[in-house]
């Protein structure tokens, strides 16, 4: 992890997998936060009510109204909101997102009816629970008179799946709640990407401009992009984990400047089915190529390894192929991030977005089935 | 009061005295012994390393998911290059073409290659020997293919290794043809002078021959007088390590140490358990290599002075200490069994990582320990430490015992067991001293 400062800024994890082993109990006895545990002393935690590249949901059993059925590493198991904070009191993340009831972007509207009504319902009773360890954590401090108090923040669920109304529904209860923040939930999980614009912004539209919003799940940077646009401002790092397990080195240019550096450098990498985005590092192409990942790339695997080394770590099956690509991939895809955070405070945010779109503009464009077929049925296939 | 000296069984010499050798490509110094076991400096082309030492193997280059600047923090000095695996993928044209392996790969310390015979004879289906090399079918595509001692140090010529191992005729430790082993023999040596003629670069790349023979007194003799006649810079000890005996196994680690020459480097191939090399040290060897440390890691189990911790055993799910709580390494600072127990479980191959820096950090750890003991004269001690704390019962094999006891080391009051030398060529072939 601390190859990868001073970009990253905060880990994600997901709280599901804590409901059962490592169980509450044991974080518990463990005496200190998820944290500690984690080995990431020094890093802020987020804990999402899923993993956005694994599907806990979709499995044989659906949920009720009073727990999620989710499939965990051990097995399928019932996860009502006073086993979800359980997990939350020991983990005492610095964020967290409150129990969720997520389906499918083609859920039939009443299923979807359904889940907005239960995501209220088990937020409020998160709520309840949230209060209750807020105030073991102020008796914990007054006990530990040193220990600086925990106070991990509630982010709110919002639901709504690929029906505007029921997104306006689902935003305007969690905004009537006080919570620290929103994840818009249901998102890479099926919906058209075409649609999505309308069902963030009509969740959007009734959310305080003044709290932050997470999506977890999304998947290029064109889509981050536009979900920036809206409003969006915490984004999770499944898209450079699926392009590490793919075996692709990411190299979409951040800049204007770069893209030409990148084009002088080096003609696209055409013929190995890779477009200026990507490298397929599976590819031949690559056998003796000593130069680094992405010339000019500060990251770890770039400044001591070579293109050849990862080719030949991928097809030998050997694990620091991963080791290193998922360290190149997550330096630039946060790399992104800063970018993007520079373009807004130049308020320069729309041009850079219509230079990195018109970019994309010549390359194959999937049909959109393919992203709807793939995308949140529990696979790894994702759109890259 | 030499001779009380030496039935003290400390053999101190001075400085100026202490074996020592110098060739192209590798300079051999011994800093200090104590019984028959030393410690060395060995001087290669890409690095000075220490001896005793444990070589990590990175079998495809690459130790199992540590990165180069990993392998360095963990106090690694050489690693091996598997010439059979990296013969295949990528092939020795292209190592040689990116600059050699250290180059390929961005190690900037020792290395060492196997010849691809051992792998070959291991893994193939039909390989057979002959005069000429080993025969075996292609994994690619069937065909029949052959290597030869020249072609295997072509490709260890393009690889590029500090030290290249000869092509030697393994013989399975399992096998009880004398003939076969005799056979062996001499064809080791015909085709070590194959590979001395074929190395390119004499004065780049060190050549170890491999000493054969069996589990026979006389044939490891033989072997061992014919090689040395070549004069190496460093000699290994081969034929081990394959399932056979340990009470076979200490005893030709033992009387080949004390008959290869002292002032070069001796290597028993294949060893990896922590008691093997507190052993093999003490009776004089200096250099082993295995994959034990790094696979067990990747099946959850930890290395420890005690023995093993198997990781996976639920028993760890609550347990808050470190693997090792006198381990300075990354995983034992930062993690806790009960954490590693959950991740081993889960299969998640990056979690093997963790305890694979634990297992190479306790390797380098021991290893230095060993060091350090000869090097302040209380290797008898230390050895007695160790075994009581890997037996309180005091149930110490009887190899251990017999093996140390030649060594020069009473484990008395560790051991419940005594030596049992009965057999006297066999214990004036092993050369033992005095016990301290």
């Amino acid at each position: 992890m601390d190859k990868l400062r001073p970009d990253a800024q905060m880990v994600q994890i997901n709280a599901m997998q804590f409901i059962h082993l490592p169980s509450p109990d044991i974080i518990k006895s463990f005496g200190r936060s998820v944290h500690h545990y984690l080995g990431i002393p020094s890093w802020p935690v987020f804990a999402s009510n899923r993993d956005p590249t694994m599907a806990e949901y979709f499995s044989a059993k659906s949920s009720n109204n009073t727990a999620v059925y989710a499939t965990l590493y051990t097995g399928g198991t019932q996860v009502t909101p006073e086993r979800y904070m359980q997990a939350i009191a020991a983990l005492q993340p610095d964020m967290y997102v409150a129990l969720a009831d997520e389906v499918p972007g083609d859920a039939r509207p009443k299923r979807v009816g359904q889940s907005v009504d239960r995501t209220i319902k088990w937020l409020d009773e998160c709520l309840q629970h949230h209060q209750a360890m807020q105030q073991q954590l102020l008796q914990q401090q007054q006990d530990e008179a040193a220990a600086p108090l925990p106070d991990p923040q509630l982010f709110a669920a919002v639901m709504g799946a690929g029906s505007e109304q029921e997104r306006q529904r689902s935003a305007k209860v969690a905004a009537e709640r006080d919570v620290a923040g929103f994840a818009l939930c249901g998102f890479g999980m099926g919906e058209p990407a075409a649609a999505r614009p309308a069902l963030m912004a009509a969740a959007l539209q009734h959310l305080p401009a003044d709290k932050p919003r997470v999506v977890v799940g999304l998947a290029t940077p064109e889509e981050v992009l536009e979900a920036v646009a809206q409003g969006i401002d915490l984004f999770d790092c499944s898209y450079p984990t699926h392009a590490t397990a793919q075996g692709y080195a990411l190299c979409f240019p951040l800049q204007p400047q770069q893209e030409q550096q990148q084009q002088q450098q080096e003609c696209a990498d055409a013929d190995c089915g890779a477009d200026d985005s990507k490298l397929n590092l599976w590819s031949l192409q690559y056998r003796t190529d000593k130069r680094p990942l992405v010339q000019g790339c500060s990251c770890f695997a770039c400044r001591n390894h070579s293109r050849a080394y990862l080719h030949h770590l991928l097809h030998t099956h050997e694990m620091l192929a991963s080791v290193l690509l998922e360290l190149h991939n997550t330096h630039w895809w946060l790399g992104f991030f800063g970018a993007i955070q520079e373009a807004i405070q130049a308020g320069q945010l729309q041009q850079y977005i219509a230079w990195f779109k018109q970019r994309r503009q010549g390359l194959q464009q999937l049909p959109e089935g393919l992203i709807e077929a793939g995308a949140g049925k529990g696979q790894s296939w994702h759109k890259l | 009061m030499l001779s009380r000296a030496c039935r003290r069984g400390i053999v101190t010499m001075a400085s100026a005295e202490l074996p020592s050798s110098s060739s192209p490509a590798l300079q051999f110094q011994v800093l200090a012994q104590q019984g028959r076991a030393r410690t060395a400096t060995m001087k290669l082309p890409h690095y000075t390393a220490e001896t005793p030492m444990f070589m990590p193997v990175g079998t495809q280059g690459t130790v199992k998911g540590l990165t180069s600047e990993q392998m360095q923090e963990l106090d690694c000095h050489v690693i091996l290059g598997n010439t059979y695996h990296l013969g295949n993928r990528p092939g020795p044209e292209l190592v040689a073409a990116m600059g050699g392996l250290h180059s390929f790969i961005n190690w900037p310390r020792g290395m060492l290659t196997d010849s691809g015979g051992f792998q070959m004879v291991s893994l193939l289906h039909l390989a057979d020997i002959t005069e000429e090399g080993v025969t075996f079918q292609s994994p690619v595509d069937g065909s029949r293919m052959l290597l030869t001692p020249e072609e295997s140090i072509g490709i260890q010529n393009d690889l590029g290794a500090d030290i290249m191992m000869q092509l030697d005729d393994v013989v399975p430790a399992t096998n009880t043809d004398l003939a076969r082993f005799e056979e062996a023999t001499h064809r080791t040596t015909r085709w070590l002078d194959r590979c001395i003629a074929a190395n390119k670069r004499p004065h780049e790349q060190n050549l170890f021959p491999i000493v054969q023979g069996g589990f026979d007194v006389g044939l490891r003799q033989l072997s061992m007088q014919q090689l040395i006649a070549r004069n190496a810079p460093g000699y290994a000890i081969g034929g081990l390590a394959g399932g056979e005996p340990k009470d076979m196994f200490w005893r030709v680690v033992a009387q080949c140490a004390a008959g290869l020459p002292p002032g070069k480097p001796r290597y028993v191939m294949g060893i990896g358990y922590p008691l093997d090399i507190l052993v093999c040290s003490a009776l004089g060897a200096d250099m082993y290599d295995s994959v034990y440390p790094t696979r067990t890691a990747r099946f959850g189990v930890a290395l420890v002075d005690t023995g093993v911790m198997k990781l996976k055993n639920a028993a760890f799910a609550k347990d808050m200490r470190p693997i090792d709580e006198s381990c300075s390494c990354m995983t034992c600072r930062q993690y806790t069994r009960s954490y590693l127990h959950h991740v081993v479980t889960r299969g998640v191959s990056s979690a093997s990582i963790l305890v694979t820096y634990h297992n190479v950090a306790y390797m380098q750890g021991l290893t230095r320990r060993i060091r350090q003991a000869i090097k302040e004269q209380r290797l008898p001690d230390f050895s007695r430490a160790f075994l009581a704390g890997m037996f309180p019962a005091g149930n110490v094999p009887q190899w251990v015992v017999d093996a140390l006891d030649v060594a020069g080391i009473s484990l008395e009051g560790v051991a419940k067991l005594k030596p049992a030398h009965s057999f006297y060529e066999e214990v004036q072939a092993v050369q033992r001293i005095p016990a301290v």
